[in-house]
């Protein structure tokens, strides 16, 4: 009886443990279920990543859409290339939306100079390259940016992307090209400080030398 | 001179001592589990582990209290009471809760194995069972050893969680911080394999061999008096203490220290 009740309590014991744990796992480090449904890879080169972690949260429109993976250096472009994965659930268009898009694509293909001058033959091969090229976009355009946003004023370094209006979406495993960087705010203190002034007296040294007007060497804000 | 002897004697007999724990401890975990070990082994979690989940409960519960009270009136000051949980759960999960479940541990289950097994060295139970053929090792030292290691890093894990959802009490549901910033700072900061598995599971595992194994060394090595088993006890916690203490600050450096 006496080992009875033990190996019940111990059984208890044992269950509690795993709730903790479980408990630890989702909810304080958030690592298992990761509920990215149909999830894939983009990547976004930037400029300056200062502050962001993997594991870090990409938000379109304040919803989260995805996990920053990895971030890397491109020893060519020296920029940052970050590598982050997205919910397919939530980034592409469902049928009757790919539908509309691939008809307003096609619209627009259609009063596109290069599509009238070309012959029938032609034509519809342009039309067939178009509707291979929508099978895997997602529902991010061209247009679209994406930056390194801050969460309130110092809390912590996420991505946001930006949607744009333009017709033509990124595929799948694409990268998205228009990035904007940390706002580092001692770059933009310092830009303050020295209010254009730093460009305009380097400007002022180069046309000492070279013995040029000063009209050029107004602030840029004063466009 | 003589003080020369007597530190010399001293020191001998330290490093003999360690020596003879390490043999017994290498003896217990490369042995072959004996019959009906398994029971005795369940049992002494029973004892060792599910008896000490409360006192762990509690002082998880108000360390956790203490943690997010402190946390917000300091960072209130700075206006970044949003950083509550980030550092509720980071302080708890790095070092309060390993270290402070392992001192409980060593003083409310090390020294009650300590005084367990040096009464019955003191009532010769050890010395009978030797003479009828059983190993006391095996049958008595060993599934206490197991039970101390395998329960020690449970009740860490439990402490840590009661405790993170103590400083959510006082700092979301009395004091008013944003609910989502807590648990969303949290998980942002707190990585599973670093913080989680090597801070708080490994380090426990740690603290828990050094607790069960001073604790049973001591038990079995003591001077069978009733004023010996009262020194080993005594001895059982300040080693075990200062062992945890010592060890993570060595293994705090080592995990997080190249950071």
């Amino acid at each position: 009886m006496k080992s009875r009740t033990s190996e019940l309590a111990v059984g208890i014991f044992v269950i509690i443990f795993g709730v903790a744990l479980f408990f630890l796992a989702m909810k304080v480090s958030g690592l298992v279920g990761t509920n990215l449904r149909d999830s894939y890879n983009m990547t976004a080169s930037f400029d300056n990543v200062n502050g962001l972690k993997p594991r870090a949260k990409v938000t379109m429109s304040g919803v989260t859409i995805g996990r920053v993976t990895d971030i890397t250096l491109d020893p060519v472009s020296r920029l940052a290339t970050v590598h982050f994965d997205l919910d397919g659930k939530l980034t592409s268009f469902n049928t009757e939306q790919l539908k509309k898009v691939k008809a307003n694509a096609l619209e627009e293909l259609r009063y596109s100079t290069e599509y009238s001058e070309a012959d029938p033959a032609k034509q519809k091969e342009m039309e067939k390259q178009l509707a291979d090229n929508m099978n895997s976009i997602t529902s991010i355009d061209e247009d679209a940016y994406i930056m390194v946003a801050t969460n309130g004023l110092l809390g912590e370094k996420y991505l946001k992307v930006v949607p744009g209006g333009g017709l033509n979406y990124i595929k799948r495993g694409e990268s998205i090209p228009n990035t904007q960087g940390t706002m580092d705010l001692e770059d933009l203190i310092s830009k303050f400080i020295t209010g254009g002034a730093g460009k305009s007296s380097a400007k002022a040294a180069e046309e000492k030398t070279s013995t040029e007007s000063t009209e050029d060497a107004q602030p840029s804000f004063v466009e | 001179m003589n003080a020369i002897a007597l530190l010399g004697r001293r020191v001998i007999e330290r490093v003999r001592g360690i020596g003879v724990a390490t043999q017994m401890l290498l003896q217990i975990l490369f042995s072959m589990p004996s019959k009906g070990g398994f029971q005795r082994f369940i049992y002494q979690i029973y004892r060792v582990g599910v008896m000490s989940l409360l006192i762990i409960s509690v002082s998880g519960l108000f360390i956790g209290l203490v943690l997010g009270l402190q946390g917000y009136s300091i960072l209130v000051n700075v206006g970044s009471e949003a950083m509550l949980g980030t550092m509720v759960s980071l302080t708890l999960l790095r070092e309060l809760a390993p270290v402070v479940a392992a001192l409980l541990f060593a003083g409310r289950a090390g020294s009650a194995l300590t005084a367990e097994i040096g009464l019955m060295k003191a009532t010769e139970q050890l010395s009978s069972m030797e003479m009828i053929g059983v190993d006391p090792l095996k049958r008595i030292v060993s599934p206490r050893l197991w039970a101390g290691i395998v329960s020690l890093p449970m009740l860490t894990v439990v402490f840590a969680a009661i405790g993170i959802l103590g400083g959510k009490m006082v700092g979301v549901d009395f004091l008013g911080v944003d609910e989502g910033s807590y648990w969303s700072g949290m998980q942002s900061s707190v990585q599973f394999y670093k913080d989680i598995f090597n801070g708080t599971i490994i380090k426990s595992f740690v603290f828990a061999l050094i607790c069960t194994w001073i604790a049973v060394y001591q038990g079995y090595a003591c001077v069978p008096t009733s004023e010996g088993i009262a020194t080993s006890t005594t001895r059982t916690v300040v080693y075990s203490s200062l062992c945890v203490l010592g060890f993570d600050f060595v293994l705090t450096a080592v995990m997080f220290g190249g950071v």
